[in-house]
């Protein structure tokens, strides 16, 4: 469940609600240029509940010198106890609301994203309220921004009396990166974040190079246990005697692997006999499936199937 | 040869890059077996370079009553330098740092850097007035740092196709969106450039220089920084993005609009009016041929893809007929004239102008 408190911004200039797993192609059939009538604080782009009186808001700040400053704010019956100010600043108020673009969209995971300002300079955010732990709340943030170039930074906020504290982030870096953050459920009613970061390498020489990281509490701390995953369920498309020929594969197919990594054949646990595979990190194994369906789907010539790959430690 | 511009030692100067030279030397000189140095190069003087220095200095008698350098201390042009220059390994001969950074590193070579420039001369895709500032960066990073830039593979002009092949999560610009698909920009990176890593080994790192990035950050960004202290300043004066160093071209991004530029040389040279749709993420919209109404037909992967989404109501009003005769096939025959003005623009991709 999310956005349960939210209170829509009144400076949406163009409102648009996507589930996260539509389409791309679908974007335009589905905006609605009707401005947005909800009543409330113009700045307050979303807010999420984190009790009854308790909530998260994604605020954006007043402009000055084309940039509006883009803050998490937690408040308490209007009341705000803490904020911090994200590193992207938008260019301008005009809102544009999508599904998150994520490495992880799909149609059970509907996170809302809030574009402001228009092409180069333009600055999504997604944010999502997580209880690692019974009563120890976080929350994840996704930015995204560039046109020509596009980058991510991540982070995650523990909620601590009454404050937020930054409890991690990480941004890409030079190079053609892709990177995105999801909410696990782990036993006992915790839950962790995340982290998938890798270069998708132009190169015909070099694999490329997809790293997990997992996010979870610890025992009543504002810090993280970060732990490197190395068994990752995966969903192949294909198998390749070359980099080469696995990445002309891929970028033939493009609209149904944007998602996809090529990676070393020998990495993978089963029935992989050619030096390179095409293959989609899962978050769960639970995902094979409707992974496994929609790729069928969108690329009827494709026989995918489930198995387990072991990353490369650095 | 290394060489230091100040004293690096006990009362030195110890200028960052003078002390991170003298550091990667004293970590690669050897005796039996053993390094100098015997930690990571950093940049730093402290206790650990001064023991280096010092034992260097012991083991060959460097200071005396007429020598330049004292005990723990090294002049630029002292025996100390002279005689770690003579006892470098072969492939740390010419090592070297740039002014103000940390990272030592071996020069390209004469060959490497004539073949990168002659081919970016040689690159007739790119514009006239563009190139010739590429082909002047890329020679003053030369002469300066001996570092030899190079466009990367998809780095030059782009075909719309090209531009479309590119993961939609590493570039927002569509087919016709990009400056690259008009000879405007190059990526413009580090490729093959080999560096000292910490403990004295070479390391030979990629375009976006991720191998020290993963080192150090700050490392990295000196030498983007470096470059761009030649680019972006007169009389080179070209133009970086907010994101992704390694993307330099020939104008101001802060003051042109892409979808724009691109609408406007669609008008140009195609058969319909055209003009950036609003929202921007839902792409454009044409006259679809006739009158000053414009649609909306989509974004320009959707349009390249066969995909526009023009729809019957539209076609209709456009021709001033009932929707009802609207036929598939008008429908598919619209889908492709709306294509056909991008392939009309990508053929006159010289006549792209930047528009605000």
């Amino acid at each position: 469940m999310r956005n349960p408190l939210r209170r829509s911004s009144t400076l949406i200039a163009f409102a648009c609600i996507l589930f996260a797993g539509c389409k791309s192609q679908l974007l335009s059939d589905q905006i609605s240029t009707e401005p947005d009538p909800a009543p409330g604080d113009p700045s307050v782009i979303t807010e999420l509940a984190v009790d009854s009186q308790l909530g998260v808001q994604l605020y954006l700040a007043p402009c000055e010198n084309n940039q509006c400053p883009l803050q998490l704010r937690l408040s308490r019956e209007g009341t705000v106890l803490s904020s911090e100010t994200l590193d992207w600043a938008a260019p301008s108020p005009e809102l544009y609301i999508s599904g998150w673009p994520g490495v992880w969209r799909n149609e059970k995971y509907d996170l809302s994203a809030y574009t402001l300002g228009g092409e180069y300079l333009s600055v999504t955010t997604a944010i999502e309220l997580v209880e690692m732990s019974p009563g120890e709340w976080f929350v994840s943030v996704s930015q995204s921004s560039g046109f020509e170039h596009v980058k991510r930074t991540h982070y995650v906020y523990a909620i601590k009396d009454r404050e937020l504290v930054k409890a991690w982030s990480d941004t890409e870096g030079e190079g053609p990166y892709i990177s995105d953050t999801a909410v696990v459920d782990l036993p006992a009613h915790h839950k962790a974040v995340l982290h998938l970061k890798g270069m998708i390498n132009p190169s015909t020489e070099s694999f490329d190079s997809p790293k997990l990281l997992r996010l979870s509490a610890k025992n009543n701390s504002p810090l993280l246990e970060q732990s490197i995953t190395n068994d990752i369920p995966v969903v192949i498309a294909s198998e390749h005697s070359s980099i080469a020929a696995a990445r002309s594969y891929v970028a033939q197919r493009l609209a149904c692997l944007r998602f996809y990594w090529v990676v070393s054949g020998s990495n993978i646990d089963t029935h992989v006999k050619e030096k390179a595979a095409v293959v989609s990190l899962l978050k769960r194994k639970e995902d094979a499936a409707e992974e496994i369906s929609r790729l069928e789907k969108c690329a009827p010539a494709i026989s995918p199937r489930f198995s387990t790959i072991k990353l490369p430690k650095e | 040869m290394p060489t230091i511009t100040n004293s690096v030692g006990d009362t030195g100067t110890n200028k960052t890059h003078d002390v991170s030279l003298v550091q990667a030397m004293l970590r690669v000189i050897k005796k039996n077996g053993a390094a100098y140095l015997g930690g990571n190069y950093d940049g730093s003087y402290g206790p650990i370079t001064k023991k280096a220095i010092t034992k260097f200095q012991n083991d060959y008698k460097l200071v005396g009553p007429k020598s330049a350098d004292m005990l723990g201390k090294i002049m630029p042009n002292g025996e100390t330098m002279k005689k770690m220059n003579a006892s470098l390994p072969q492939a740390f001969n010419d090592m070297r740092v740039i002014a103000n950074t940390k990272t030592v590193y071996i020069p390209g070579s004469t060959a490497d850097y004539t073949n990168s420039k002659t081919s970016i001369s040689n690159n007739q895709n790119l514009d006239a007035t563009f190139r010739a500032k590429v082909v002047q960066m890329v020679q003053n990073v030369y002469t300066q740092h001996k570092i030899v830039l190079k466009v990367t593979g998809s780095g030059g002009l782009r075909t719309f196709q090209d531009q479309a092949n590119i993961n939609p999560a590493n570039t927002g610009a569509g087919p016709g969106e990009s400056n690259h698909n008009f000879g405007r920009a190059v990526d413009i990176g580090f490729g093959g450039f080999k560096w000292v890593q910490g403990n004295g080994t070479i390391k030979q790192d990629n375009f976006w220089l991720t191998h020290l990035a993963k080192a150090s950050n700050a490392k990295a960004t000196a030498l983007w920084d470096a470059r761009d202290a030649i680019a972006l300043k007169a009389p080179i004066s070209l133009f970086r993005l907010n994101f992704e160093r390694i993307h330099l071209q020939s104008f101001n991004q802060a003051q042109v609009s892409s979808m724009r530029s691109l609408a406007s040389l669609l008008t140009q040279v195609g058969t319909m009016t055209w003009a950036q749709n609003r929202p921007w993420q839902t792409g454009y919209k044409a006259n679809l041929g006739k009158g000053k109404q414009l649609f909306p037909v989509g974004t320009a992967r959707q349009i390249w893809a066969g995909n526009s989404t023009v729809s019957k109501a539209d076609i209709a009003k456009s021709k001033g007929m009932p929707a009802a005769k609207i036929t598939a096939k008008d429908i598919t025959q619209m889908k492709a004239a709306v294509k056909a003005d991008f392939q009309a623009a990508e053929a006159n991709w010289k006549k792209w102008k930047p528009i605000a």
